[in-house]
């Protein structure tokens, strides 16, 4: 059953490769957008003054580590701007989930038209729903302070950093597990609400709770598995990525265009855990 | 005749045992030779001691005051001038809890084996006028002391260690123990040198032999500035007798949890005391040790002891790390630190051993000039750094990114390259100014000048140097005194912009390009090219511009660097491509190394690259992460 849902998760989600470009689109857009600034203000160093430093062949390092120094305003913006993007993609990706759930619900193809009028019909409660995720989110982090803690008798007095990193390592071992059971808790609680059109915020979440508790195991591990998939693709893009040459314009292109494919999986496996979470619950419903 | 043979025998045996001579002469004149019988109260964080200290006026005036050092009053509390400032600096970690406080209660203080000057001791505060300040005492002898008259001075007292904030104390049943005697002020020509203690202030003693028994539970392990010539067990506790000679301090350490391993490099017996967790950087350490032990044997002169401490202190007590006593330094490190990143282990071991030269052989006063220590430490930790683990990437080749030791300094220097004069005492600098102006921009003035007189004639000059005032107190004077023996042109002007004032040396390509000349009755194109140098600082100083044609041509132009601008025209068949100022980086001093050439085309390859790069660094960022 693991199998066969993240599988059908899998279909579902690439069968929708409009959502996938939507979401790519946006990245890009926001990159090129934040790529500007950089561009006008950077051009000379680059081009002619970068460039004879390149035909000296020398520590390309220290010149960018002056570049940056002396540059350190312009980047600063640019890092906070990044900060912010970054906030957008995640906040644009939360407004639209009202219309994904229902397109992955309905099995229906992806317009644009239905899924911002999905996403807006579900739009406030939606909102709303989150707010009661982050309060989930926290106590469940307190949780797993608390439920760590007595692992600390066994830390010697003084600190001792292997002792202290392990400790530190095992902990975010557990929060994490806890943080996975809370994200997972709010996708449930958004399928029921999309797919019982709830009125009550409450009360979808307290539903996905009792269907949670039908088949935790079930549930928590297609989550869990896509979760680690997840990084393993990461891990596999990092590896791959580290093979090509930094300093090669050749080998930079074929890294950028990796990157883009990569964008791509990456959003289809995010949008694959609606696929699988609803598979799992429609069998739990039947069974 | 048979008694006297015997007592000779008993003599022999007597100095085998206590008194092994480790110099068949003295290196030094030995003003100061300190016998100290300490036991350690582990429980109670104090030193119970007696001190026994044979003086000897080594000035041409006579003396019937004496100035003492007691470092350890600095942490006594937080309205001494240590504590006050140390506070500004490090905010709440130089904060002392009442009971982790330190000082030093003297509870006799005899001369000569009958005056006693305790009654008359005074605190006095020679460099502020913080009357809380009990970091120096005088005393007064019932007559003057003649030149070259000896006297000896019996103190008794109680050091109490404070809890680590930098360089000495206590931390859990962890003990470094720097500075914790009663130590005498140096007396050259007629005026002492006694400075109060200063956050940013070191030390300055005067050379001469140390013999310490020092008493402490049986299951510490110890380390020293001296050679250990006994251990007595008795009972819980065992006496291990130091002996050092030539030496200006004696540091020791103790933790019943180190682990030690000794090596043989280069015929010196090092001892690296370990925190256990730190087992796997064992080797880091001791590579370290001998790439810095033969590179400075070679450039400067061999080193001089028999023994070297390396302590590598746990992180609870990382306060201790990172400071230098003869023969004897505190390094640092963290578990797990990847091998590629260079700053602990590899850096401060480096770094604390060339101390042993600046600091520890070439004994300058560390309070008036420290840039003479900390600079010219730095310059060889530069020099070590750079043969050892390659110019590019000696401090870290972490994810295939290359950072010189050089380039970390240079981060240091352009933060504030102007903030403040090299040559002052350090209680002088602001908080912001004492790591440039030491550390990293008088490396930087090393590595121009060594680049601007030839590598060969500077190792000259350090060589010079060292044996010149090995042993002794040399000043910044001294040094340039050297400089102007081995290189014989004026570098006046060089010494005057760098060291004492705070001028910004820039030099910059302004502007480059290439026009093509029309000569009607000429078959062949000619053009006329055109390159402005600009010099965008104050510094004034000597360069070279290097220009490249199309056609693979070069021309090197010198520039004496005093007019604010300089242009270079020149016809020929091809266009120019490129102007370079300072070619090679050979101007470390240079703020600016990002407006030193220019291209006439703009490479757009390089652009390309760039944007691409940065591109994907955007996208990657933007991508978040599963859950959203």
């Amino acid at each position: 059953m693991i199998v066969k849902c993240i599988k059908q998760g899998f279909i579902d989600s690439f069968q929708r490769k409009k959502l996938i470009f939507i979401f790519w689109s946006i990245n890009v857009l926001i990159s090129i957008l934040f790529l500007f600034p950089y561009l006008s203000e950077f051009n000379r160093f680059f081009s002619q003054r970068m460039a004879s430093h390149i035909l000296e062949k020398a520590n390309e390092y220290s010149y960018l580590m002056e570049f940056f120094h002396y540059s350190s305003m312009s980047f600063a913006s640019t890092g906070m701007l990044l900060l912010l993007g970054k906030l957008v993609v995640m906040i644009i990706a939360l407004l639209l989930s009202g219309g994904i759930i229902s397109i992955f619900l309905g099995k229906r193809p992806v317009t644009v038209g239905y899924l911002l009028t999905r996403s807006g019909r579900f739009l406030v409660r939606i909102i709303l729903l989150s707010l009661v995720h982050l309060i989930v989110l926290f106590f469940l982090v307190l949780l797993s302070i608390i439920v760590y803690l007595p692992v600390s008798l066994l830390l010697p007095s003084t600190f001792v950093e292997n002792a202290y990193f392990y400790f530190f390592l095992g902990w975010a071992v557990v929060a994490f597990l806890f943080i996975l059971l809370a994200f997972l808790l709010f996708d449930l609680s958004r399928i029921q609400l999309i797919d019982q059109d709830q009125s009550s915020v409450l009360q979808a979440y307290w539903a996905a709770v009792v269907g949670f508790i039908k088949r935790p195991l079930t549930i928590y591990l297609v989550y869990l598995l896509l979760a680690i998939f997840w990084t393993l693709v990461l891990f596999l893009y990092w590896k791959i990525q580290s093979f090509l040459s930094d300093t090669s314009t050749f080998d930079l292109f074929v890294e950028f265009i990796f990157l883009q494919f990569f964008i791509w999986f990456q959003y289809g496996i995010r949008l694959s855990r609606y696929g699988a979470l609803i598979c799992v619950s429609e069998i739990t419903q039947k069974n | 005749m048979k008694n006297i043979f015997w007592i000779f025998c008993l003599l022999l045996f007597y100095l085998s045992i206590h008194a092994q001579i480790i110099f068949n002469r003295p290196q030094s004149n030995r003003v100061a030779n300190y016998h100290i019988k300490a036991t350690l109260d582990c429980q109670r964080k104090q030193i119970k001691a007696t001190e026994i200290l044979h003086w000897r006026n080594s000035s041409r005036k006579p003396t019937s005051e004496f100035y003492f050092h007691l470092y350890m009053n600095g942490f006594r509390n937080e309205r001494s001038t240590f504590l006050s400032q140390a506070k500004k600096m490090y905010k709440s970690s130089a904060t002392l809890d009442p009971q982790e406080s330190g000082g030093i209660d003297i509870q006799r203080f005899v001369l000569n084996n009958t005056h006693d000057l305790l009654p008359q001791i005074e605190y006095v505060q020679l460099n502020d006028t913080n009357q809380h300040d009990s970091t120096v005492i005088r005393v007064k002898s019932p007559r003057a002391i003649a030149p070259g008259e000896e006297i000896f001075f019996e103190i008794d007292f109680i050091c109490k260690l404070p809890k680590i904030i930098a360089r000495t104390g206590y931390s859990d049943d962890f003990f470094l123990l720097g500075q914790w005697f009663p130590k005498i002020g140096v007396y050259l020509d007629g005026v002492w040198h006694c400075h109060q203690f200063f956050p940013m202030s070191e030390f300055f003693a005067d050379f001469g032999v140390y013999e310490v028994e020092f008493t402490l539970p049986i299951q510490y392990l110890v380390g020293a500035t001296g050679v250990l010539t006994q251990e007595i067990q008795n009972d819980s506790l065992k006496t291990c007798y130091f002996r050092a000679e030539d030496v200006h301090d004696f540091a020791l350490v103790a933790w019943p949890k180190f682990r030690k391993e000794t090596r043989l490099i280069e015929g010196i017996q090092v001892h690296l005391l370990y925190a256990p967790e730190h087992d796997g950087q064992k080797e880091r350490y001791f590579r370290a040790l001998t790439h810095a032990i033969k590179y400075l044997n070679q450039w400067i002169a061999p080193y001089p002891y028999p023994q070297l401490t390396v302590v590598d202190p746990p992180l609870h007590a990382f306060k201790a790390s990172g400071m230098e006593y003869p023969c004897f330094i505190t390094v640092g490190s963290v578990w797990g630190i990847p091998s590629k990143l260079r700053f602990y282990p590899e850096e401060v071991t480096i770094h604390e051993y060339a101390h042993q030269y600046f600091y520890g052989i070439l004994a300058s006063n560390e309070t008036n000039e420290p840039w003479l220590d900390e600079g010219f430490t730095s310059y060889a930790t530069l020099k070590v750094m750079d043969q050892a683990y390659g110019e590019s990437g000696s401090r870290s080749e972490l994810f295939n990114i290359r950072v010189g030791e050089i380039d970390e300094y240079r981060q240091s220097y352009l933060r504030r390259p102007d903030v403040d004069i090299v040559v002052r005492p350090s209680w002088e600098y602001s908080m912001k100014s004492y790591g440039v102006s030491c550390y990293s921009k008088p490396a930087l003035i090393l590595k121009t000048l060594e680049n601007l007189i030839g590598t060969s004639v500077m190792d000259q000059v350090i060589q010079k140097y060292y044996e010149n005032w090995k042993f002794k107190h040399p000043t910044t004077r001294d040094f340039l005194m050297v400089v102007d023996s081995i290189v014989k042109h004026d570098l006046d002007w060089f010494f005057e912009q760098a060291l004492w004032s705070t001028r910004i040396l820039d030099y910059s390509i302004d502007s480059v390009y290439a026009e093509k000349i029309s000569v009607p009755s000429d078959s062949i194109t000619n053009f006329h090219n055109r390159v402005v140098v600009k010099r965008a600082g104050d510094f004034i100083f000597p360069v070279e511009v290097f220009s490249v044609l199309n056609n693979g041509e070069t021309l090197r132009q010198k520039w004496n660097g005093k007019d604010s601008v300089f242009v270079i025209d020149c016809n020929s068949q091809s266009p120019i491509k490129i102007a370079w100022v300072d070619t090679g980086q050979r101007v470390p001093l240079d703020v600016n190394w990002t407006n030193n050439s220019l291209t006439v085309k703009k490479n757009y390859k390089a652009t390309i690259r760039h944007w691409l790069q940065t591109m994907k660094l955007y996208q990657q960022t933007l991508l978040g992460l599963f859950l959203f």
